[in-house]
């Protein structure tokens, strides 16, 4: 069995007599250490998938299994649970707590999770060890995204969601934070997963998730990524 | 148009709470200020209307000549007064009545009384007897006497008295006269209800020494001599006797004037024409106005103790509704911003942006002041009946005088309008450019406290990160402080009347009544405070809140992370409470011309945080569904 393995998920949103299916027959599977891209244009189900990945929504059909784990068996606390010790998540638009600072910030995520890793040495290691003290506001938007993945790494997750984590940045940074986000699932052995709508970041990636109209259009094996200096959008 | 007036409708659909925050904030402050503040203004119109039916007099002249009034004094008066003067006399004797001694009042009117007509209320239904009485309805002081009961009185024995009063001798020819020829038997054939003896107290007696001021409550009527009965007699009683005339002179002259549209029994004007009236009296008269009666006096004084403490409350209630109205308001303005700047990008100007806002806050008065208006009846009715237990009130007046409910009703409506429009005009004011940007959340920084290390470093990290959330949101901490203060304060002053009247000895159902309600209204507008200021501080903190739900934080804590706030808000709101408490009771029992701050007893100060505390508690619960349904997904897309 796959580190993380997804069979027929599917998320069905009922308005009235209205069904609409924002998620039919998902499956794939992915292996530890993984670099993935899932690919799809805006409406396509991305942040719906992400949303039942990440523990923020049930699915209303199918199975998501991590490292062993059934998530879609999960209650409503179960879930909370899964998303304080098993994932982490990265925002497009940061969502750091505006009263913290960047230690802060990490600090209010880890000191409710059970594994959790020093924050400071992995505020050091996104290249933020001078910034600890920094409110959110006196920070750029790429520190900002940093800040935003030390506190998804420090909770060192068995998941690692980004969700459009370049959108909000520019050209330079944006390569920055996407090479940060590389390293880390050399280095942890932990999937990282990147929502986007930015076909070039498909070079980079170890697996491609095609995603269109709520459905896997299709997964393809990249046996020969590119590093992300040599990827041009 | 249509489009515009559904985008007014929408802003009804998506603002429900705070709409429901204004029209709440309106029905506790206006209809409690009202409620307590025309209740004085029922009395008023009620006993004006019942003295004028009455035909009250508006003076009693008693004269000090052992004759009474002459011939010329009385055609003087009726030259000055015209029709509205009866003549009898009135005289306080102790006489057995059914074995007992009692000090009764005796009138004795001649002719047909036309003034000071008293409401009939029971009559005699056997043989009529040759003398008859009618006798005041029996209440706290004034005894039993029922129908049939005879009562002898000897005149000789009666003038005697009255000369002893008078520091005189009687006439030593009395003792030659017969019992027989001097005496009287009377019947009571009546029980009335006079409108100069409705305080159910007791009336004071003539016996009093003449300087006796009148007293304005039942603890000092309490030090005074009251009658026991009073009997309403006709003149023709007494006695004529050849050698000695009528035994009793005609001594009283009862005045009411002939204009009784000049009559409202609490207004200045009228107290100035009667002070104006009376002031040139003759040394050989004493004049009795309204204001020597006991009845009206103490009436009129609790009547006036329930508007000072209106007066003073009013202030404290009516800051915290415009402080609240407005932060509501702002807030809901400023939850439009992306709309604003859309329909600013679009032409529109900025009256018509802003008159949607203004139309809101309008309607939310409009729905508040009707709702106000039935609680200041409700409260009115309240207080008039608790009136009854101090006195035979008439029934209440069914005149319409509105004039203190729409003067703090527009008081309110006013001061929304202009915070309302305030709100609007600031951010119309911004370029449509700079609107259509999302608004930069406010700036993290580091507070005092942290510059004491020693402190800071001793609480968790939970309680650093509300330290500072409570004073990066200065505007709304100190809102919430001066509300809860006041709150806190209008609670206690409340609780201080009620220990004023149940452990102090001032045992008046009126001013605890009114206790009870000031107590019970600062805690509902502590309630809406708390619960409009803590809404606000939620939609604010929208993002905040879901970011910790992503990262896994459960329900109670991510409740807690607000909740801690309001208990820190509270807390500060309450230590500035007990000195605006103090100061309140201090202007409260000032204004009542009764208490003293420092007899107020001390669990007053214990209890009232808590039934705050309770307050607020009530409605973090209530708040508890609305943080936990936050969306997490929506709450974390692109700033609105």
């Amino acid at each position: 069995m796959s580190y993380l393995t997804l069979k027929g998920v599917g998320k069905r949103y009922q308005t009235g007599n209205v069904a609409v299916d924002a998620l039919k027959g998902v499956s794939f599977e992915l292996e530890d250490g993984e670099f993935v891209v899932i690919l799809g244009s805006s409406g396509a189900g991305k942040t719906t998938l992400l949303n039942l990945l990440g523990g923020m929504d049930h699915a209303t059909e199918g199975e998501i299994v991590l490292d062993g784990k059934c998530v879609t068996a999960l209650g409503k606390r179960g879930l909370t649970d899964y998303r304080r010790n098993d994932v982490g998540f990265v925002f497009q638009f940061y969502n750091l707590m505006p009263n913290l600072t960047a230690l802060e910030n990490v600090e209010i995520a880890v000191e409710i999770c059970k594994n959790a890793l020093d924050p400071r040495t992995v505020l050091g290691q996104v290249g933020l060890a001078e910034r600890l003290n920094n409110f959110p506001a006196q920070l750029s938007g790429g520190e900002q995204q940093r800040v935003s993945i030390a506190r998804a790494v420090a909770k060192n997750p068995k998941l690692l969601l980004c969700d459009e984590p370049t959108g909000a940045l520019d050209y330079v940074t944006g390569k920055h934070i996407l090479k940060l986000l590389h390293d880390i699932s050399r280095e942890k052995k932990k999937p990282v997963i990147i929502v986007t709508h930015n076909a070039a970041l498909k070079d980079m990636a170890d697996k491609v998730i095609h995603i269109k109209n709520g459905q896997i259009e299709a997964v393809e094996a990249n046996p020969s990524p590119k590093s992300i200096e040599e990827i041009e959008w | 148009m249509k489009t515009y007036l559904k985008t007014l409708a929408r802003v009804f659909k998506k603002h429900f709470t705070r709409l429901l925050s204004v029209i709440l904030m309106v029905v506790i402050s206006v209809g409690f200020v009202a409620g307590i503040g025309c209740v004085v203004d029922k009395i008023n119109d009620s006993m004006t209307d019942y003295y004028i039916a009455r035909n009250v007099s508006d003076f009693i002249i008693k004269s000090k000549a052992e004759k009474g009034f002459s011939e010329e004094e009385i055609s003087a008066l009726r030259a000055r007064y015209g029709e509205g003067v009866n003549l009898g006399m009135s005289l306080d004797v102790n006489l057995s009545v059914n074995g007992e001694d009692r000090l009764v009042r005796l009138y004795f009117f001649d002719g047909e009384q036309t003034v000071n007509v008293k409401e009939r209320k029971e009559l005699w239904e056997g043989e009529t007897p040759e003398y008859t009485a009618a006798s005041e309805q029996n209440d706290n002081k004034i005894k039993e006497l029922p129908l049939g009961t005879q009562v002898e009185l000897n005149f000789k024995t009666i003038l005697k008295q009255l000369a002893e009063q008078n520091g005189g001798e009687a006439d030593p020819a009395l003792d030659m006269l017969p019992d027989s020829m001097a005496a009287r038997t009377v019947t009571v054939t009546e029980t009335v209800l006079s409108p100069l003896t409705f305080a159910v107290d007791g009336e004071p007696s003539y016996r009093n020494p003449e300087d006796t001021e009148i007293p304005d409550n039942i603890t000092d009527v309490n030090n005074l001599i009251t009658v026991d009965n009073i009997l309403y007699l006709s003149y023709d009683v007494v006695p004529e006797i050849m050698g000695f005339g009528r035994l009793l002179p005609l001594g009283d002259a009862y005045v009411a004037i002939e204009n009784r549209n000049l009559f409202s029994a609490f207004s200045a004007a009228y107290k100035t024409y009667v002070t104006n009236e009376t002031s040139d009296a003759e040394d050989n008269v004493r004049i009795l106005t309204l204001y020597d009666n006991y009845s009206f006096h103490s009436l009129h004084s609790y009547a006036e103790k329930v508007r000072a403490i209106c007066y003073v409350l009013m202030v404290a209630f009516l800051l915290v509704t415009a402080l609240v109205v407005l932060s509501t308001m702002t807030r809901l303005i400023e939850e439009e911003r992306a709309q604003i700047a859309c329909l600013s990008t679009l032409g529109y100007p900025a009256w018509r942006i802003v008159f949607k806002y203004i139309l809101f806050a309008m309607i939310g008065c409009g729905i508040g002041g009707v709702g106000a208006y039935f609680v200041e009846i409700g409260i009115a009715r309240l207080l008039y009946v608790v009136f009854h237990y101090s006195f035979a009130m008439p029934p209440m007046s069914s005149r319409i005088n509105d004039w203190f409910f729409l003067l703090v009703f527009f008081f309110i409506v006013a001061g929304t309008l202009i915070a309302t429009a305030w709100a609007g005009r600031k951010m119309t004011k911004e370029k449509p450019a700079v609107l259509l940007r999302p608004k930069a959340p406010k700036v993290g920084k580091k507070v005092f406290l942290e510059r004491i290390p020693l402190l800071w470093n001793m609480l968790s990290f939970k309680y650093k990160s509300t330290m500072r959330n409570v004073l990066r949101y200065m505007n709304r901490f100190l809102m919430t402080v001066v509300a809860v203060a006041f709150s806190t304060a209008l609670v206690t002053a409340g609780l201080a009347l009620l220990d004023l009247c149940l452990f102090h000895g001032i045992d008046s159902p009126t001013v605890m009544a009114v206790a009870v309600v000031v107590v019970i209204f600062a805690g509902l507008l502590t309630a809406v405070v708390v619960y409009t200021l803590t809404n606000i501080n939620i939609s604010e903190r929208n993002r905040e809140l879901a970011t910790l739900m992503v990262l896994g934080y459960h329900d109670k804590e991510v409740a807690g992370y607000i909740y801690r706030e309001i208990y820190i808000d509270t807390a500060v709101g309450i230590a500035f409470g007990y000195p605006c408490a103090a100061l309140l009771i201090w202007l409260v029992f000032g204004a009542m011309g009764m208490g003293t701050l420092g007899g107020v007893s001390w669990f007053v100060w214990l209890i009232a945080p808590f039934i705050v505390l309770a307050f607020t508690a009530a409605v973090t619960l209530l708040l508890r569904r609305k943080i936990i349904k936050i969306d997490m997904n929506e709450s974390l897309k692109a700033v609105e």
